[in-house]
């Protein structure tokens, strides 16, 4: 089962790869230029030159993510001439402009994009220019041009907030999560050790009047170490009592078996049995930490607990891959994608057995439908 | 007969030190409190020679009753020795500052627990001198960084002092007994003790403990310095 799904990912890969998006506005707009030019009034033939003018004006957008817009502005606007020049579009060719100026704003801050609005009007009138018929003409063209080179700024100035107000709430979410753990700890902590010292303390003092007055008065001393037995009985029964809540309740047992990710099969059996059909695609990964084999598979459990219970779901695929130093676990379902993200549903859990091992997890709807939790545990560090 | 009172809020640890003290012929512990408020006021009701007391308890901890203690002109005579789990940290250090003749912790040798009492119910010497002096080390450094500049009350209680006076502040400030120090100044016992109730009274101290304190903020022992016995 796992041949197919891999050359679909490899493709998948490839067309998310940087390379593949940076090269796409010079595959795709020149054929809308030329088109355009086809269309148009004039009605120009599509010739070698034309083409190659084309793709020649569009080139500079190939290094729209790697250099800043001062430095793309004078090959943008040379590109934007040579098209015109040679091409003779209608109106698309202020698409070659608002595609780097969108990518420079998702990629920029604020002041670029004030700065790149103020510095795009002239350069519009520029380009325009020589190739105008009329005063009235250029008006026309540089107002409707100027416009649509806003719009993309604006654009990717929305984009870029919204994904920076997403990432602020994963990090407060994260931020959140460490410092709950931290503070569980922390109470723990306290309180064993108000245990501990409360009885040890009392302990230590009665042995210390048994050992003295063992001789000069037995019956003293007796009572001393009575009373050791009763506190040391009574802390232990507290202490077993407070390391209860460390103990994981979906575990059972202490004695139990450790979870493993090798052992998911019965987790897929219960899941078929409830109507889902689940694939698994795991890629043996050597030398598995204990620590993430065990997060690894609480993740899983309950990722898989949440699509039998939520989502509505016929299938779901569970991926397990190394990625550099990193397990990636992807479960993905084609159920319902707007379920909640309630608190109960253990998204919590899930997320704090990453953190605590310096991994992330996301949780989000996937990409066309359905669910999709993704977790990344390092394999390096052995925290916790 | 030295007279004690203990203010824990373990009855175990109360009900051992009281059957330590009481086996020994010339201590009784005459009252026992649950927490700090209790303790004054069985101490004013009792007027016990040496209070043991706790520093974490309900209602009123021991640093807040021992001040209140110590403050009380009616109770000039009563000595208070904080006890202490573990932990050497600024309440025991805070302790002292407010009057404590001197701090124990709970782990403590019976025997060395009944000699403590003895001591402090004397009045002579300093209890715990190394430790005392490591705790107050610690504090009035403040972790190794600069010390922190003189109380304007310090300053100028410091200024009353004679030149031996200092002296013999400085040399208390490293945990010396009367006699060691008249050895080392060259005078007799009862001159020292006459120094020593002068510096008392012009340091608003109460104890011994207190005058270690004064000696290191003052500067007379610069932390690291003093002799470890």
């Amino acid at each position: 089962m796992g041949a197919r799904t891999n050359i679909r990912r490899r493709v998948r890969d490839v067309l998310a790869s940087r390379t593949a998006l940076d090269w796409l506005p010079v595959v795709v707009l020149p054929v809308v230029l030329e088109i355009d030019a086809a269309l148009s009034v004039r009605g120009r033939p599509i010739t070698i030159v034309s083409v190659l003018a084309a793709i020649v004006g569009c080139l500079p957008l190939v290094a729209r993510r790697r250099v800043s817009f001062p430095v793309l502005l004078a090959p943008l606007v040379g590109g934007v001439v040579l098209v015109l020049w040679r091409v003779h579009p209608e109106n698309t060719v202020v698409l070659i402009p608002m595609v780097a100026l969108f990518e420079c704003a998702l990629r920029g801050d604020r002041r670029q994009s004030i700065w790149m609005a103020v510095a795009i009007g002239p350069c519009v009138f520029i380009s325009v220019i020589p190739f105008a018929t009329g005063a009235a003409h250029v008006a026309g063209i540089v107002v409707r041009n100027l416009l649509l080179c806003l719009l993309a700024i604006v654009a990717g100035e929305m984009v870029r907030s919204r994904r920076q107000s997403a990432e602020r709430m994963v990090a407060a979410a994260e931020q959140a999560t460490l410092r709950r753990l931290s503070d569980e700890r922390l109470r723990i902590a306290r309180e064993i050790h108000d245990v501990v010292a409360h009885a040890m303390t009392a302990i230590n003092v009665q042995a210390g009047v048994a050992a003295h007055l063992l001789q000069r008065d037995p019956g003293q001393a007796q009572s001393a170490l009575r009373d050791i037995k009763r506190t040391s009985g009574e802390a232990l029964a507290e202490l077993r009592g407070t390391l209860e809540v460390l103990r994981d309740p979906a575990q059972g047992a202490p004695m139990g078996p450790v979870a493993s990710l090798h052992d998911l099969a019965p987790l897929v059996e219960n899941l078929r049995a409830a109507g889902v059909d689940v694939r698994l695609d795991v890629e043996p990964v050597a030398e598995l930490p204990a620590a993430v084999d065990g997060a690894g598979y609480r993740i899983v459990q309950e990722a898989l607990t949440n699509v039998a219970r939520h989502a509505a779901a016929s299938s779901a695929e569970v991926s397990i891959r190394r990625a550099g130093d990193d397990l990636c676990i992807d479960i993905v379902d084609d159920g319902r994608g707007n379920v909640q993200a309630v608190p109960g549903n253990g998204l919590r859990g899930m997320r704090e057995r990453a953190v605590a091992l310096g991994g992330t997890l996301e949780a989000a709807p996937g990409a066309d439908h359905g669910w999709r939790v993704s977790a990344r545990l390092p394999l390096g560090t052995a925290a916790v | 007969m030295i007279t004690v009172e203990l203010v824990d809020d373990q009855a175990l640890v109360r009900a051992g030190f009281r059957a330590l003290l009481d086996s020994e012929a010339d201590i009784a512990v005459v009252a026992q409190a649950p927490d700090g408020e209790d303790g004054v006021a069985l101490a004013r009701e009792h007027r016990p020679d040496v209070v043991l007391m706790d520093v974490r308890m309900p209602r009123l901890d021991g640093l807040q009753a021992t001040a209140q203690i110590v403050a009380d002109p009616d109770l000039a005579g009563t000595r208070v020795i904080v006890l202490t789990t573990f932990e050497l940290d600024e309440y025991v250090f805070g302790a002292l500052r407010a009057g404590a003749s001197g701090f124990l912790l709970k782990d403590v040798e019976p025997a060395d627990l009944i000699t403590a009492v003895r001591v402090v119910a004397e009045g002579e010497a300093l209890l715990a001198p190394r430790l005392t002096r490591r705790l107050i080390e610690a504090f009035v450094a403040g972790g190794g960084g600069a010390p922190p500049p003189l109380a304007e009350d310090v300053r100028a209680s410091l200024q009353a002092l004679t030149p031996r006076e200092l002296e013999v502040l400085s040399l208390v400030g490293r945990g010396l007994g009367n006699a060691e120090i008249a050895e080392r100044l060259v005078l007799s016992p009862l001159t020292v003790k006459t120094h020593l109730a002068r510096l008392f009274a012009k340091l608003g101290a109460r104890d011994r403990a207190q005058l270690v304190v004064a000696a290191y903020e003052a500067r007379l022992v610069v932390p690291g310095t003093a002799p470890s016995e």
